[in-house]
């Protein structure tokens, strides 16, 4: 999720690595040992040195799973992400403990998501709370659809899909603010965004144009 | 701007410069002889440092070269601020606006091409980010300004998020105030933030330049929804920071608050935030909102602006209504944007 600006660090738990795995290029799913509870659209802060800033990820793994999974891109230029990418089961990370109010409720409302800003919506859908709920998903390649097949099967969940440029069963030619140009009926209850910021933007002016309020609208921007 | 490949000087400090100096078989002191030609002197060649021996000279040119920009282009409005645009290392672009008064002209400087941080209310939100800016390209924004020599006070309030850049930040900022640098007061210069918690705590403690915080509500859910950055480094959090530390008598914390009609403008918004600031030392600088396309926010009216600076006076908060300065050629607070010079984002949501 979030890079956390460089800072004094904060109290840092050590966890294992249980899992790393090369989703697509660039794209990494690791899952750690949980040592706490948390809610779903949480994030942690990570680092592989204590010394060192952590950088901030939304949880991607339901709360009551025991590992916790965090899903991101490799930045080759990045402090983290190139290391992140390398690590191995039994390795050890240092997290912070969970913070963050990027929440939502049960019941009628609208995801969107691209890229790795799937991470929060896939916690909250393995939380059980994605019944009722229209989620797009946008992404750079059939592979970077992080958690399809579960969103497709969840029951109550209406799941659209859609890339500029990759081709696949069921994923719908064009960006994210296309699809919500032509969503039908208009989005009902809370809408939730998370992703890179120029998504962000782009998916909130669409949402306003389709007569969307401000006050229904939130976005966990990656920074 | 065309890149000849050698690394600029220009956003060094002196240890950077002592590194180089020291390459170039210049003496200990030749680093602030360095500085002094950049940063005092604005040389804009490397042949022009007299006072380095030529054999010194031509070895830092090997290698280097100033790194000074000129702007590309400016444009005034009719109160006589000019909005300057100035090319990046990267082939990219920024603003910067300088802005006259009759006792003080302050310049406004960007930090990165765009912004991450998603503000519902700020035209540089819209363009996305495109990258940091170095120090170099931060300190040019001023050393290169035509009216240099006529700037009282910085603000670091143009393009992007200071704090999201806080080493090239604080890097410029220490040029700009050392004695080896610009040796300007650090009481001249203000950076802004929207509250990144763990960056403000190391600018804090690093610089001794004001601070101004973008508050623009004082609930945390109305705040949510203006600024994303609330779900991550909530109100109290930055709140408890600024609380616990020690400002001294000379320097300066203060909010930013931009007035929208029906949203954040009322009594209660008076109240709450006479509750959120009891105690701390600081002011409130309200800010006219200045319509973006595609948003759908209104600034309040003048008698609800007037309003709500008596309410907060009267409540013990200084308060002070922001002049909207440059607002015909989109330089005013929230405008600066280059979106129309960056190539298309790449084609991935």
């Amino acid at each position: 999720m979030t890079p956390e600006p460089a800072g004094s660090a904060p109290d840092l738990l050590p966890v294992r690595v249980r899992s790393n795995e090369r989703l697509d290029e660039g794209l990494h799913l690791v899952a750690l040992d949980r040592p706490f509870d948390f809610r779903p659209g949480q994030h942690v802060g990570l680092t592989l040195d204590p010394r060192a800033a952590p950088r901030l990820y939304s949880l991607a793994s339901g709360p009551r799973e025991e590992a916790m999974e965090i899903l991101f891109d490799v930045h080759p230029e990045g402090a983290l992400t190139p290391r992140l990418a390398g690590v191995r089961p039994g390795d050890t990370v240092w997290t912070t403990r969970p913070a963050g109010s990027f929440a939502c409720d049960p019941g009628p409302g609208l995801w969107i998501a691209g890229g790795t800003g799937i991470a929060p919506f896939a916690s909250m859908g393995r939380a059980g709370l994605a019944a009722g709920k229209t989620l797009i998903h946008g992404a750079r390649s059939v592979a970077a659809f992080h958690g399809a097949a579960a969103f497709a099967a969840a029951t109550g969940l209406v799941y659209r899909r859609c890339s500029s440029r990759a081709e696949g069963p069921d994923i719908e030619r064009g960006r994210i603010p296309d699809l919500i140009a032509r969503l039908d009926p208009r989005p009902d209850g809370p809408c939730l965004l998370c992703g890179p910021p120029e998504m962000v933007v782009a998916a909130r002016e669409a949402l306003f144009a389709r007569g969307v309020a401000a006050d229904r609208v939130r976005a966990e921007v990656y920074f | 701007m065309e890149s000849s490949g050698k690394t600029p000087l220009l956003g060094l400090t002196l240890d950077g410069l002592r590194a180089v100096a020291a390459e170039a078989g210049l003496p200990a002191f030749g680093a602030k002889q360095i500085a002094d030609w950049l940063y005092r002197k604005h040389a804009g060649d490397i042949a022009a440092m007299t006072n380095l021996s030529a054999k010194a000279r031509a070895s830092l040119a090997e290698r280097h070269e100033v790194g000074a920009v000129p702007p590309a282009r400016v444009q005034e409005s009719s109160d006589g601020t000019k909005k300057y645009l100035y090319p990046t290392l990267r082939g990219r672009f920024v603003e910067t606006a300088w802005i006259p008064e009759p006792d003080r002209s302050t310049l406004c400087v960007s930090t990165q091409v765009g912004c991450k941080m998603g503000c519902l209310f700020c035209m540089t939100a819209k363009q996305g980010f495109q990258g940091h800016l170095t120090a170099g390209e931060i300190f040019n924004q001023y050393g290169s300004l035509p009216e240099r020599d006529r700037v009282t006070n910085l603000v670091y309030m143009g393009m992007g998020e200071p704090l999201d850049n806080l080493d090239a930040v604080l890097a410029s900022l220490a040029i700009l105030t050392s004695p080896w640098g610009c040796a300007m007061s650090p009481r001249r210069i203000t950076v802004s933030t929207i509250g990144l918690v763990p960056a403000m705590k190391r600018y804090l403690a690093e610089s001794q330049c004001h601070l101004a915080v973008s508050l623009h509500s004082p609930f945390e859910e109305e705040r949510r929804r203006l600024m994303p950055i609330e779900h991550v480094h909530p109100l109290p959090e930055v709140m408890a920071t600024l609380r616990a530390h020690d400002f001294g008598l000379q320097r300066r914390v203060s909010f930013e608050y931009i007035l929208f009609r029906g949203l954040n403008d009322s009594p209660r918004h008076v109240k709450e935030l006479a509750r959120l600031l009891n105690g701390l030392r600081c002011r409130i600088n309200l800010m006219r909102f200045h319509p973006i396309p595609g948003v759908p926010l209104e600034g309040s009216d003048e008698a609800t602006v007037q309003a709500f600076q008596e309410g907060l006076n009267a409540k013990g908060i200084v308060a002070t209504v922001r002049r909207s300065r440059g607002l015909d050629i989109a330089a005013a607070c929230g405008l600066l944007s280059t979106k129309a010079l960056q190539p298309p984002p790449p084609p991935e949501y």
